[in-house]
């Protein structure tokens, strides 16, 4: 018993004891977010913390059993990308609860109470900057589809809003259809082929990712309609950054995700260490890539 | 007697196991922020009256900035720019003194005076959209704005200004050949400067015959 208890002293020692970061993720089933989260583990360990990933697998349920399996297990930080804006809430209030401090990476909570700080994509800024160009392309004219992501993510109805927050101030853009495809490529081919048999007289589509886009550029390839229909996509994917180069998607809006990984490990890593002036929100800007400036990108990031 | 303390006993664990397995949270507290109703038309018509002009008064000339940032593009990005976030895009408030050369259906191209040599700008007057008057002015700090939305609307309002009272007037009465003095904002992206697409959304314009 004596001997046990030196043991578990021991293994509790500082000195001993590398301090643990978890990395919880909405999905490992997008390339995207796997470059987010491999990031982010990467800096973890570059700043001297054994780093673990958690997928939630898009389930507020599994996310929630990550969350409280993490403050079991001792982790010192949460560098979080949300499954649910709202539905997400209650699990970083319990880690805030166990004094567990989470980082958000891209995806907003809708809570200002609850993560210490949330380092997100600016999505509204970069939708404007997407419409703008959209209606230059469109000649202010013509009739569109948008294909919404998950209805339960900020980023959707951010993406949306300053998207319409432009195109609505000309009545010659007509919107004829608007679905959601849950920011999943296959889901977006489907609702595209349904949308194309309703609606054959489209002159662009509005994906709210890059994921999205490319499948909606599969069912216009399939159904003839690929040269007469502009696809806008949003993240910076590899797919969508070689497809702009060839000329077959318009546009996407360039996330920075080693931007966000890294700032919430850096800000893990200051938190540990005594900082706690966080700001609640840091949005990082989002760069419109068109055929003119793509020569400036890469895939998830500028050259 | 062994019987109790076994029931006892097995309520205690019960209700230890609930008590711990169950948090109950006020509604309030989890949407503690949404109901705060931030009003960013006022906010933004406030700003625009009582601050941004004095900030105007301070912007730089174009030329100036032009030259610092090929000097030493580091110290002219802090001295000159802002930013609410974090990103290549950098926000400057400019004055510049041009000459018409084309009206176009969404901008106006004006052919600026450098020290010793021309350039031209697009000054926009259709598409003013985007964080660049916010931004440059450096009159709003995103740690006041815990609500995203917030932000997004003050840049909204700050441009329909421009859109609703700056614009039409002028539009109506710039001609080809006319000299225009205009104050206002610039995006800037700090990695890839392209003075030849350099757009200025104004804010302040005038017609100098």
């Amino acid at each position: 018993m004596l001997s046990c208890f030196f043991i578990q002293c021991k293994s509790n020692s500082p000195a001993d004891k590398k301090h643990k970061v978890a990395i919880v993720v909405s999905t490992l089933n997008n390339p995207w977010f796997v470059f987010l989260a491999n990031t982010a583990a990467e800096k973890a360990k570059a700043l001297g913390y054994d780093a673990k990933i958690f997928d939630s697998q898009n389930n507020t349920a599994l996310e929630s059993d990550h969350f409280e399996n993490i403050i079991v297990a001792g982790f010192e930080a949460i560098l979080f990308n949300s499954t649910d804006a709202d539905g997400s809430v209650a699990n970083v209030l319990k880690a805030k609860a166990a004094g567990v401090p989470v980082f958000c990476m891209d995806r907003e909570i809708n809570s200002n109470i609850a993560a210490t700080s949330q380092i997100l994509s600016d999505s509204y800024s970069g939708s404007v900057a997407i419409a703008k160009y959209f209606t230059q392309q469109l000649n202010k004219k013509g009739n569109y589809v948008e294909i919404l992501g998950i209805v339960g993510d900020n980023n959707t109805w951010a993406r949306s809003k300053g998207f319409h927050s432009v195109v609505d101030n000309y009545p010659g853009l007509k919107m004829v259809a608007q679905q959601s495809a849950d920011f999943d490529r296959n889901k977006a081919m489907e609702v595209m082929e349904s949308i194309l048999q309703a609606h054959p007289n489209i002159d662009a589509v509005f994906c709210g990712n890059d994921g999205m886009a490319m499948g909606a550029y599969q069912a216009l390839v399939s159904s003839g309609k690929a040269d007469k229909v502009k696809v806008f996509g949003f993240d910076g994917a590899e797919d969508v950054i070689t497809a702009i180069n060839e000329n077959k998607v318009a546009a996407t809006g360039m996330q920075f995700p080693k931007v966000m990984a890294e700032t919430a490990a850096q800000f893990a890593d200051e938190y540990i260490k005594g900082r706690r002036d966080f700001p609640q929100k840091i949005p990082v800007a989002v760069e419109l890539v068109t055929f003119k400036n793509i020569q400036d990108y890469i895939a998830y990031g500028k050259k | 007697m062994n019987k109790y303390i076994k029931y006892l006993l097995l309520i205690i664990v019960i209700g230890l196991v609930a008590y711990k397995s169950v948090y109950v949270k006020k509604l309030s507290e989890m949407k503690v922020a949404t109901n705060e109703k931030f009003d960013a038309a006022t906010f933004s018509k406030k700003l625009w009256d009582d601050k941004l002009p004095a900030k105007l008064g301070g912007a730089v000339d174009l030329p100036i900035f032009i030259n610092a940032t090929q000097a030493n593009p580091a110290d002219a990005f802090s001295k000159y720019t802002n930013a609410l976030g974090i990103g290549n895009y950098r926000y400057a408030l400019i004055k510049a003194e041009g000459v018409v050369i084309n009206i176009n259906e969404d901008d106006i191209t004006l052919q600026v005076k450098l020290d010793d040599s021309l350039m031209i700008a697009k000054l926009a007057t259709e598409f003013v959209y985007g964080n660049a008057i916010r931004d440059a002015s450096g009159l709003v700090d995103v740690k006041d704005f815990p609500n995203t939305m917030d932000l997004n609307n003050i840049s909204e309002e700050l441009n329909k200004m421009v859109r609703k009272t700056v614009l039409p007037q002028f539009k109506a009465a710039v001609k080809k050949g006319d000299k225009v003095i205009v104050s206002g904002a610039i995006e800037i992206h700090k990695e890839h400067i392209k003075w030849n697409e350099l757009e200025i959304i104004p804010v302040q314009l005038q017609i100098v015959q």
